[in-house]
């Protein structure tokens, strides 16, 4: 029969402590998981090698001991850690190749796709809710509605085929997919090169602009009409606030941190790679990474790719509440 | 500048918008179900590879053959039957799972309150597609079923942590109160007092995640990871026909479209269902 007196205030301070530990505990379990999985999956590091190379039943035991695999499971998690710890993620099953430079370098593609379609849904987004919320009943914004809300019920890949379909294969202007032209990725300066794949970069961006942002704008429009009703928005405009200060000053403010934190949601796409996206449009970044190694069973690239996107997004999210914290006093209060 | 009051034409333009999608719900349903008397062909069957390849749609063939000479209506009912099959099946298990971790956290001693949901916290905060993949990788090819139970137990977090709150917020008032003076037992309190109240939002949150879920399936089957051919999905024969963009584009809005009604659909009943009770946020499609 447990029931806790309505909480006492929740300090600052407790919260930092929480958002810590939860940090750690989210790193932790991921560590646990990726290990579980290199340790559950059928066959070992070893049997991917040896499979096909007909090795004795002694210098298969040879080579277990050798990799520490016939050692205490605690003790070979331990070793996983510390190896982890030393930015050693292993080598892929399939060909080989350091997880880490793999994963680094594809890293690098997602953020460039992600971070360019994050920056237009955010754009699109805001205008979008912000006419939604402020003239509902202007024609062009209820045209602007219903056509992000079509996006929004639309799964990534119907859009992605869609927009795919229309400016690639339709009218022919953009490129069909990948990130570059094989031609000018060899022979291309600099400048060409950064403008070819610039415009290979054109509809996937678009594509996760257009459906981040319809997420976007549902919750730019919604706080902005709790806002709207709000006593202080009367206030202002019995003290003869000009329409656009009304708005940008006192109508906007309070809607932002609702967003702010729509967009800390997306974070795990941001570093994940958009993963249909990047499939349709053949984008070689994490999406496609995680998605190839896991057709392949590629334990050690899968588990690599989970510790790493799971680490980043946890330390970022992280960064983003505390920042939160120090910048809106309101959130002290809500905090849990 | 106000915001808008619900006039009666709104409320009534809303009320066919519901009856329509329930509709739309409710004709997909009849034909998962129905789908092997339904459906004109096996679905798997290739009727004749040479004459039938990508055949616009016809009497015959009502919504043409795919690029193995297969009956596209048929495929479309017996994907439906995969598609809803592994969404509802997932839902069921998230709802279970997600309303008893928070029944019981919201129950026991303020230290286990802290580690239950803690422990849901923490499990929320991994990507959940991260979870997919890594249960794909280590179960290789995954029937319906399974795939179904991981996409379970990766989704129940949400709706524990929305159980959760409601059922503390419960607590405080006093008809529970009440209840708990007069001797119940908590099992008694939860079924006489606190499910009732619990049904509206919980049953607009599950509705939601139905709908996410079928898109989530869809999505993975259409990137292969999912219900693998040759069990027909929507989402995987959304894959099949990517090849055949151009020349055959039909075959790929089929299920597209279908796809999109069932989701929408879907969220618009939760909207309904869920109208005032703070469920439905946006948001959820990407936690």
């Amino acid at each position: 029969m447990a029931r806790r007196a309505p909480n006492t205030a929740v300090t600052g301070r407790w919260w930092v402590g929480y958002r810590l530990g939860h940090a750690c505990a989210v790193i932790a379990t991921t560590l646990i998981l990726s290990f579980a999985l290199l340790h559950a999956a059928p066959g070992d590091a070893l049997a991917a090698n040896t499979a096909q190379g007909g090795r004795s039943t002694a210098a298969r035991a040879e080579l277990r001991r050798q990799r520490g695999l016939d050692q205490p499971i605690a003790v070979q998690l331990a070793h996983y850690v510390g190896r982890i710890g030393r930015g050693d993620l292993g080598r892929s099953y399939t060909d080989q190749r350091s997880v880490r430079e793999a994963v680094m370098e594809a890293l690098g593609r997602t953020l460039l796709l992600t971070g360019t379609g994050l920056v237009g849904a955010i754009a699109c987004g805001l205008l979008v809710g912000i006419l939604q919320g402020w003239r509902s009943d202007w024609w062009l914004s209820r045209a602007l509605g219903a056509a992000l809300t079509a996006v929004y019920a639309m799964p990534e890949f119907v859009l992605a085929l869609l927009l795919l379909s229309v400016l690639a294969y339709g009218t022919g202007w953009f490129p069909m997919g990948g990130m570059y032209d094989p031609l000018v990725s060899v022979t291309g300066t600099p400048m060409e090169r950064a403008l070819d794949t610039g415009h290979h970069l054109v509809v996937p961006a678009v594509t996760l602009a257009l459906g981040w942002g319809a997420v976007v704008s549902r919750q730019q429009r919604v706080a902005l009409l709790d806002t709207v009703g709000a006593d202080f928005m009367r206030t202002a405009v019995a003290k003869g606030v000009s329409p656009h200060g009304l708005l940008l000053r006192h109508g906007l403010r309070p809607s932002l941190p609702a967003v702010a934190a729509v967009i800390g949601l997306m974070l795990p796409v941001l570093a994940g790679g958009a993963v249909v996206v990047e499939m349709v449009f053949g984008w070689p970044g994490m999406g496609s990474l995680l998605v190839r190694a896991t057709a392949a069973r590629d334990v050690p690239m899968v588990g690599g790719a989970i510790v790493v996107i799971t680490t980043a997004v946890t330390l970022s999210s992280l960064c983003i509440d505390l920042a939160v914290l120090r910048l809106d006093p309101r959130q002290r209060e809500h905090a849990r | 500048m106000t915001a808008p009051a619900p006039s009666r034409h709104a409320a009534r333009r809303h009320r066919w918008a519901v009856v329509a999608a329930l509709l739309t719900m409710a004709l997909v349903g009849i034909g998962a179900i129905g789908a092997p008397w339904l459906a004109p062909y096996d679905p798997t069957a290739q009727l004749d590879l040479i004459t039938l390849k990508n055949q616009t749609p016809s009497w015959r063939h009502w919504l043409g053959t795919d690029a193995f000479a297969r009956d596209v209506l048929s495929r479309m009912l017996f994907g439906a039957r995969t598609s809803l099959w592994v969404a509802s099946l997932s839902t069921a298990i998230a709802m279970l799972t997600g309303v008893a971790w928070g029944a019981v956290a919201a129950s026991v001693t303020p230290r286990w309150t802290q580690v239950m949901m803690g422990a849901a916290d923490v499990l929320r905060s991994i990507p959940r597609l991260l979870l997919l993949l890594g249960a794909m990788v280590a179960f290789g090819v995954m029937s319906p079923s399974l795939l179904a139970v991981v996409l379970g137990l990766t989704s129940w977090t949400s709706i524990s942590r929305l159980a959760f709150t409601k059922i503390r917020e419960l607590d405080t008032r006093a008809f529970v109160e009440a209840a708990r003076a007069l001797g119940l037992s908590r099992p008694s309190i939860f079924r006489r007092h606190l499910a009732p109240h619990l049904l509206a939002p919980l049953g607009a949150a599950g509705t939601l995640l139905l709908a996410d879920l079928l898109a989530i399936e869809s999505g993975l089957s259409f990137l292969g990871l999912g219900v693998k051919p040759p069990v027909p999905s929507w989402g995987n024969m959304v894959q099949d026909a990517v090849p055949f963009l151009q020349s055959a584009g039909w075959l790929a809005a089929i299920p597209c479209l279908l796809i999109m009604a069932t989701v929408a659909s879907a969220s618009a009943v939760a909207t309904h269902v869920g109208a005032g009770s703070h469920a439905v946020t946006p948001a959820s499609r990407y936690s």
